[in-house]
């Protein structure tokens, strides 16, 4: 993948649409399990599938579309689904921030299209490789690979939202959005201030879940948040 | 909800990440956050999962009421360890969905 020579550079340029596509694969294939399960939770709220189908183009961040699909379904009010799913996309003003000189000789255009396909997956796939510096080169790559990223979400979102309703009754389809998060969250929980600030959230969240309008989320998130501000004083 | 409004907040969900998207690239260019904001943002994301994922297993019942929750709570917390020891997420949401099926059976 990385190039080694300056011949396998100019090659490497040559072919980065088919290699894009080529390094797109695998990563389809990890994201399409939570497309279906988003696909399938659209039901609860219920959104139609072909709705369904243009929001997940438009959100395109899993965790941040079942959180909004989640709250909605538990009669979350507007600013607690706006906010939780700013919050949850946080991390992307982080990525934006570090890819700003790939964008920077960019055509405008580009500037304001070509972050729309930002997630985490293509962030770790441009900062994987070291033969995008030139501008037009790059621009493919990230429009191929995010282009090809989108269309199988779209596809796998659609799929789920199909088969979703197919399903047995019996089937734990209600457990799926929790234990996607869970699967989602236990990665990120590598030293101990993360984990400090999950456990404070989910227990405060836990507890606030009575509350109206979703509030018990942002009240978890909160309490998450001043704990996290708080460790990181305690340490400098 | 209306259905209407529902897609319509849902799209509005679409437009708030696009926001996140270009801040730093086309709104305001700029290579570094400031140090305060970069901190607060990097413990965002797992304080607003986590918060979802509490409430997911709350399901909106009380503390006291939360014993029908367990297949659920079982499900997330055999799916978290599988995450933890293996990256990806297919097996580990197998795992946990069989495991809330199982638990819901007995």
């Amino acid at each position: 993948m990385i190039p080694t020579s300056t011949t396998d550079a100019s090659r490497s340029r040559t072919h980065r649409g088919p290699g894009a596509l080529r390094d797109v694969v695998p990563v389809a294939l990890s994201i399409a399990p939570l497309g279906l399960v988003i696909g399938a939770t659209a039901r609860h709220v219920p959104v139609p599938p072909a709705a369904n189908a243009v929001v997940a183009a438009g959100v395109f961040a899993g965790a941040a579309h079942l959180a909004a699909l989640t709250a909605l379904a538990a009669g979350a009010g507007v600013l607690t689904v706006l906010g939780t799913v700013a919050l949850i996309n946080a991390r992307l003003l982080l990525y934006s921030a570090a890819l700003e000189p790939r964008f920077r000789h960019q055509p405008t255009w580009f500037r304001w299209l070509g972050p729309a396909l930002l997630i985490d997956q293509t962030y770790l796939m441009v900062t994987a490789r070291d033969d995008l510096d030139d501008a037009a080169g790059f621009r493919r790559y990230w429009s191929v690979a995010g282009g090809a990223l989108v269309a199988a979400w779209v596809c796998a979102v659609g799929l789920g939202s199909v088969l979703g309703p197919l399903l047995p009754p019996g089937t734990p389809l209600a457990a799926a959005a929790v234990v996607v998060l869970a699967g989602m969250l236990a990665p990120r929980l590598t030293t101990a201030r993360p984990v400090a600030v999950a456990l404070t959230a989910l227990l405060v969240a836990v507890v606030a879940a009575p509350l109206p309008g979703g509030l018990g989320v942002i009240v978890g998130i909160g309490a998450g948040l001043v704990v996290g501000v708080l460790l990181d004083r305690g340490r400098r | 909800m209306s259905g209407v409004a529902t897609v319509a907040v849902l799209l509005a969900s679409g437009v708030v990440s696009w926001l996140l998207r270009i801040a730093a690239i086309t709104l305001w260019p700029a290579p570094r956050l400031p140090a305060t904001v970069h901190r607060v943002l990097a413990h965002a994301a797992p304080a607003a999962i986590a918060a979802m994922l509490g409430a997911g297993i709350a399901g909106g019942a009380a503390v006291p009421d939360l014993a029908s929750r367990a297949p659920v709570l079982i499900g997330a917390l055999v799916t978290a360890a599988l995450a933890r020891w293996r990256r990806g997420l297919v097996l580990p949401v197998v795992a946990g969905l069989l495991a809330a099926w199982a638990i819901s059976a007995l």
